[in-house]
């Protein structure tokens, strides 16, 4: 199984978590990771060659900062330019069929906050509609996600485990419900 | 009460439903329209002009096309720069308090689609969960939905209608009176 993982943030450098998480995941054989603000500065996306990047890999794992209960701005350029009519929806729109699909998501507010009567009101099932709804229509099998949540009582210990904890989530073939 | 229109459309120009409700909004002139492509067509994102519009105005409609279940990317840049920690929201972050936030959304699936057993799965008010916490957050009100649906199938008659129909939207008496 060849992964994908598109990491989207916009100040890695000084990030704590994204950065964390990608130098880990650099590490997997099967691991593609690909920088996607490194990559287009100018948000200029070179829409062939991400569909290309797509089509050589079986799981795609989106990987960013919670901004607003959502993505990156980039990464939402990402999928207006590269999931195209045709290519990844649409009656001819095939070529994402069948791949798995999954978010790798850091918030900063704590994992107690995301859920009815506490105060971001909703959960991440629920915030990360969008995303879903977006696997479902390019026919890919959208995985659980995987959460860093609450950055004020993170100590670099769990910061560690959850970079270890990704990695094996990420390289895991089994993570299909029901599999 | 002061409305702001915020238009995200990165071809408005060619296209038919945002042009059209920009356009009816375009004949009152009480309404202050921005549209944010035009405005920044590099991306840069001027934030203090932004956070004066927001200020000096009752209520803000964010109109655009629903992308992939949510905004073009420059409103999601917008709301990361424009709605800043301390401003928007956090510690003073109270600017935005009791003012009125709506959406205006068109969308090219049809209405039956956007529910348990159609191809989109979810409803409209569903997918904008994000924009919804996001006014929760930074204390607007929330309003009702404006949407349109299936933009493909809706005749010039019709869309001559619906856009009435948006301005009486846009110019509802304050949630408060309601």
């Amino acid at each position: 199984m060849k992964t994908l993982v598109i990491v989207a943030h916009p100040n890695l450098e000084r990030s704590k978590v994204n950065k964390t998480w990608l130098n880990r995941l650099q590490q997997e054989e099967d691991v593609t990771v690909h920088n996607l603000y490194a990559h287009y500065p100018t948000f200029e996306i070179d829409a062939e060659k991400e569909q290309q990047l797509l089509l050589e890999n079986d799981r795609i794992v989106l990987q960013f900062p919670f901004y607003w209960y959502s993505s990156p701005a980039l990464l939402k350029q990402w999928q207006d330019v590269v999931l195209t009519y045709g290519f990844a929806y649409g009656s001819k729109g095939t070529r994402l069929q069948g791949k798995e699909f999954m978010l790798a998501i850091s918030s900063g507010g704590p994992a107690e906050a995301y859920q009815a009567g506490g105060y971001n009101h909703y959960s991440m099932s629920e915030l990360t509609r969008p995303f879903q709804a977006t696997a479902n229509l390019c026919g890919m099998h959208f995985l659980p996600s995987f959460l860093l949540q609450g950055m004020m009582t993170l100590t670099e210990e769990r910061l560690q485990e959850s970079a270890e904890t990704l990695a094996a989530y990420v390289t895991n073939p089994n993570l299909r419900a029901g599999s | 009460m002061k409305t702001l229109v915020i238009i995200t459309h990165p071809n408005l120009d060619q296209s038919r439903i945002n042009r059209a409700w920009m356009e009816e909004l375009q004949k009152h002139e009480e309404i202050t329209l921005h549209t944010l492509y035009q405005a920044y067509p590099d991306g840069k994102i001027n934030v203090e002009h932004e956070q004066s519009l927001l200020a000096s105005h009752d209520r803000i409609i964010l109109q655009f096309p629903f992308y992939w279940y949510s905004t073009p990317p420059l409103l999601k840049q917008w709301q990361d720069e424009v709605l800043s920690y301390g401003w928007a929201y956090g510690e003073g972050g109270d600017k935005l308090h009791g003012k009125e936030l709506g959406l205006a959304i068109s969308t090219f699936g049809p209405q039956d689609s956007y529910q348990s057993t159609g191809y989109n799965h979810f409803t409209m008010e569903t997918l904008t969960t994000p924009l919804q916490q996001t006014s929760n957050l930074i204390g607007t009100q929330f309003m009702p939905l404006f949407v349109l649906n299936g933009v493909m199938h809706i005749s010039d008659t019709e869309l001559a209608e619906n856009a009435k129909g948006y301005v009486d939207y846009v110019l509802q008496p304050s949630l408060m009176e309601a």
